[in-house]
């Protein structure tokens, strides 16, 4: 485990790249990126940003969480399977529920 | 999915008080009620001490305090996605941090530099190996350990250990650091690029170190 954490560790020191963008200009972006993941619209961000959303996701878990929050509430709702209040609420109530799947993260070459 | 456009929200909500306001209002807490619960369903792991009542009121009160966030930074909004997925950020990033606060550890910069001192350490030889390889290993080791101890500051040796070795969240190292989240990522990128340049400058690639490791 701790070998697997070091090689993380250095992808993570090897990967940098000038210029990333910070955690703010990450969450304005974020929408538009996970809309033209999902099909959603043609191509609203310039090719830097999406390349810029990727680097700053694969280095930022803070903002890797929510990027996987919105990213699996949009594809819900996408395919009209956003749950009602109730429905939700009794997930919680039922043992036997499985949480709901974080989407993984699109891998990128820099 | 939201039959409105995003021309009809940004209308309705940049009205003052009328009927069709508050039922728009109305209509994006709903969406935004589930979108936190959804969110708290993909973590009931960091939630199984609590009944579906307690999530019920947490939710509420995320959706209140991100919809007001809303409310209040319409302008903001660039009009390259939906409204919705947008509007669905706030309630996440509100409902994300309150998860983070919940299983913050209380840590210290003094810690975090203890734990970046042991890193090293922890990376005990697990499986025996021929001792050429062992010396190898050390070597590299003990290159790292002396970047890590003389290209980078105080701060930014806490920081990379921290976030990125021992799992530490970005907002539990920011608190530490008493530093925001954006400032930690330009200490995070600083170090990154420091130790980068220092090992190129020694010609050495991640695969040339790794390789040293491989069983």
């Amino acid at each position: 485990v701790a070998e697997e954490r070091f090689a993380r560790w250095l992808s993570h020191v090897y990967d940098v790249d000038a210029p990333e963008i910070d955690c703010s200009s990450l969450q304005l972006l974020l929408p538009a990126y996970i809309e033209s993941e999902l099909g959603l619209v043609s191509q609203s961000l310039a090719a830097g940003e999406v390349v810029a959303v990727r680097i700053h996701l694969e280095h930022c878990p803070d903002c890797r969480e929510e990027y996987q929050g919105v990213r699996q509430v949009v594809t819900l709702e996408l395919g009209g399977e956003l749950p009602e209040v109730d429905e939700l609420l009794a997930r919680f109530a039922d043992p036997k529920e499985q949480p709901e799947p974080a989407a993984e993260l699109a891998h990128y070459s820099s | 999915m939201s039959l409105r456009t995003n021309e009809e929200w940004l209308q309705v909500l940049g009205e003052r008080q009328t009927v069709a306001k508050d039922e728009a209002v109305a209509e994006l807490r709903n969406y935004l009620v589930r979108s936190v619960l959804v969110y708290l369903s993909m973590r009931r792991d960091e939630l199984s001490q609590w009944d579906s009542h307690t999530i019920h009121e947490l939710a509420k009160d995320i959706t209140h305090d991100a919809l007001i966030n809303i409310l209040n930074s319409m302008e903001s909004f660039r009009g390259d996605s939906r409204f919705t997925t947008w509007a669905y950020r706030f309630a996440i990033n509100r409902a994300a941090s309150e998860l983070r606060l919940r299983r913050y550890r209380d840590i210290s910069l003094d810690q975090l530099l203890e734990e970046a001192d042991a890193f090293v350490y922890s990376l005990a030889l697990t499986s025996p190996v021929e001792v050429e390889r062992q010396i190898e290993q050390r070597d590299y080791l003990e290159l790292l350990r002396d970047m890590v101890a003389t290209q980078l500051t105080e701060r930014q040796r806490a920081a990379i250990i921290g976030v990125y070795l021992w799992g530490y969240s970005m907002d539990e190292v920011a608190t530490a650091l008493e530093i925001n989240r954006n400032a930690l990522y330009k200490l995070l990128y600083d170090a990154r690029k420091r130790l980068k340049d220092a090992l190129l400058a020694h010609h050495l690639t991640q695969y040339d170190i790794l390789a040293a490791f491989d069983e």
